[in-house]
Formats: structure tokens, sequence, C-alpha cells
């Protein structure tokens, strides 16, 4: 990564992160993670998305098949987003 | 009613019935159109993260306001406390007493949901009620992050999931290079449906070393995570 570059961690959750050489931090490279959500950021995405071309892709599974859905999910078979349709 | 709920971590959701929640004042009853699945409901079904239980997770909610009609979106921030010092300086993902849609309230893995009004969103006519769904946290979240990644030209997404899918297109369109790490085998998650405005040749597969990390026994810093 270039100097000044960023790693964002955007997962609630994740296995220990591996030591490593400070060199490899230094020159202002820096770690760091999202929690969560503001309104705000609601706001400025959902207005963002309504003007730039932006698509999803889904996987669509009825509710009674959730644990299918999250299965699969977990293995990495899911192409694009699985959505639970009640 | 109709609802996926977890009974306890590690076992399979349980369909149940129930009474139609009512809404109190300031929330909404919403009958659920569609909702997402997360990673974050995988760590809270396996117990990777832990909260009251049982639970109804889901917090990718898109569906009507009962009585209204309205179409709107549930996001995991569900409600905060709004005077904690992260509340009053604008940084209320931080909120030191939230509460999490579909983590320590009810979610949309169901046929109805309640939900506090304050935390709901409009949702774009352009997207259908299940392409909406995953803006509500992989779009969203994944935007914060995009965010915070800062100006760079150009971007690397490491694996290519909900959030990725989203996140590619939105850098591209910000005019931005955008580089994709997946494993290999991993067919479900390869960013084929990513389009550019100027395509560059993809750069051929290469392995990276990697190293299995195993499972830490100290204290985690964060509320929810398991003492182990």
């Amino acid at each position: 990564m270039k100097k000044g570059g960023r790693v964002v961690c955007a997962g609630i959750h994740m296995t220990d992160i591996p030591s490593f050489p400070y060199a490899d931090l230094w020159g202002e490279r820096s770690v760091l993670s999202v929690a969560n959500l503001t309104r705000a950021d609601g706001a400025e995405f959902l207005e963002l998305v309504a003007r730039a071309p932006i698509r999803t892709r889904t996987t669509a599974f009825p509710l009674d098949r959730a644990n299918e859905a999250l299965a699969l999910l977990r293995g990495g078979g899911i192409e694009g987003a699985a959505v639970l349709v009640p | 009613m109709r609802a996926m709920q977890l009974d306890r971590p590690g076992a399979p959701l349980r369909m149940v019935e129930r009474p139609i929640p009512v809404a109190r004042p300031g929330e909404l009853l919403i009958e659920v159109a569609a909702c997402g699945i997360c990673r974050t409901d995988l760590h809270i079904a396996d117990g990777d993260i832990e909260g009251p239980l049982p639970i109804v997770p889901g917090h990718e909610i898109v569906g009507r306001v009962v009585g209204t009609g309205e179409r709107v979106g549930v996001p995991w921030l569900g409600r905060t406390c709004g005077h904690c010092p992260y509340c009053a300086s604008g940084r209320e993902n931080l909120c030191d007493d939230p509460t999490f849609t579909g983590f320590t309230r009810h979610g949309g893995f169901a046929s109805h949901v309640v939900a506090d009004a304050r935390y709901c969103f409009p949702i774009p006519d352009a997207f259908g009620d299940a392409e909406a769904a995953p803006l509500l946290c992989a779009g969203l979240i994944g935007y914060r992050a995009l965010r915070l990644a800062g100006e760079g030209a150009a971007i690397g997404l490491y694996g290519f999931g909900a959030a990725a899918h989203i996140l590619a297109q939105v850098a591209l369109w910000q005019g931005r290079r955008v580089h994709a790490f997946t494993r290999p085998g991993d067919s479900g998650g390869k960013p084929s449906r990513c389009r550019s405005a100027a395509p560059r040749p993809p750069i051929p597969p290469r392995r990276l070393p990697s190293r299995s990390t195993p499972r830490s026994s100290s204290l985690q810093s964060a509320p929810w995570c398991r003492r182990r």
C-alpha cells in the first residue's frame, strides 16, 4: 500500500490481525474500522444511489429457507446479495 | 406474523408464529417486503457477537408501513440515546447506548417488524423491494467505509460480497480504479458484473501468501464480543 494509504475494515467481527513490521505502517498508512452508521450516512448514500447508475444483484429466498441462505452465504456461494422474501 | 428466530448461538433459525406487534408512539409497524442477509447475521447466528436471545435477525429491511403504505427502509442502527458524548458530537454510530435492528431488537427475517420512525429511510423509486434491501447495510455501511478510505484514485476491495458489488459501482462512478481480491475457487463472489467506463485489462490472478490465524483468547474491547 502506498504512503498515506488506508485499510478500512467494515466488519463487526473479524479474526485477530496478525502482527506485521512497523515499517509497513510507517509513511502515515493507517488501519481503521467502521462501526455502524449515522442517519446522515444513510441520507447521503440513498441520495447518491438515486442519481448514480448503481444496481444491485440479488438472490431471493423465501423466508422459511433462511437457514439455507445463511449456509450459502457462509460458503461464499452467493453472487451479489442474498435477500429473504416473506 | 411469521418470523425466523434464533434461540441460541449455533442453532438453526426456527420459524415461529406470533401476534403482530403493536407500534408504540414514534414507531412504525411495517409489513416486510424483503430483508437482505448480511455477514453480521452470520456472526449473530454463530455467536461471534452476543446479544439478547431469542432474537429475529435481519437489518436490511424494505417494507411498507401498515396503514399508510409508505415504503421505508430499516437499517442496522435502530435507535441511539441522543445525549452521550458521541451522539452530542454527530457520531451517533458510536452511541454508548444504541439499539441495533435484528440484534438487540427484533429484525426483518419476518413478515412484520416494528421500527423507530426516526431511524427509517425512504427508498429511491428506481429500486424494487428486493433490489433495495442490500442498500440498507452492505451499501450504506460500505459507503461509510469507502468515504473513510479517503480520496485515493485506486481502491482495493478484499472479498467481493454484497458490499463490494455495490461499492465497486460507486467507486467506478466516482472515476476511481477498482481492484478486487477474492479467494481461489470463490466462484459466487467473483466480480463478474462490474463494468468500468474505461475498461482495463484484468490483472492475471496471482496467489497471495496466506496464513491461518488462530482465534484470540484475550478479552475483546467490543461490549458484545464473547468473553473467551
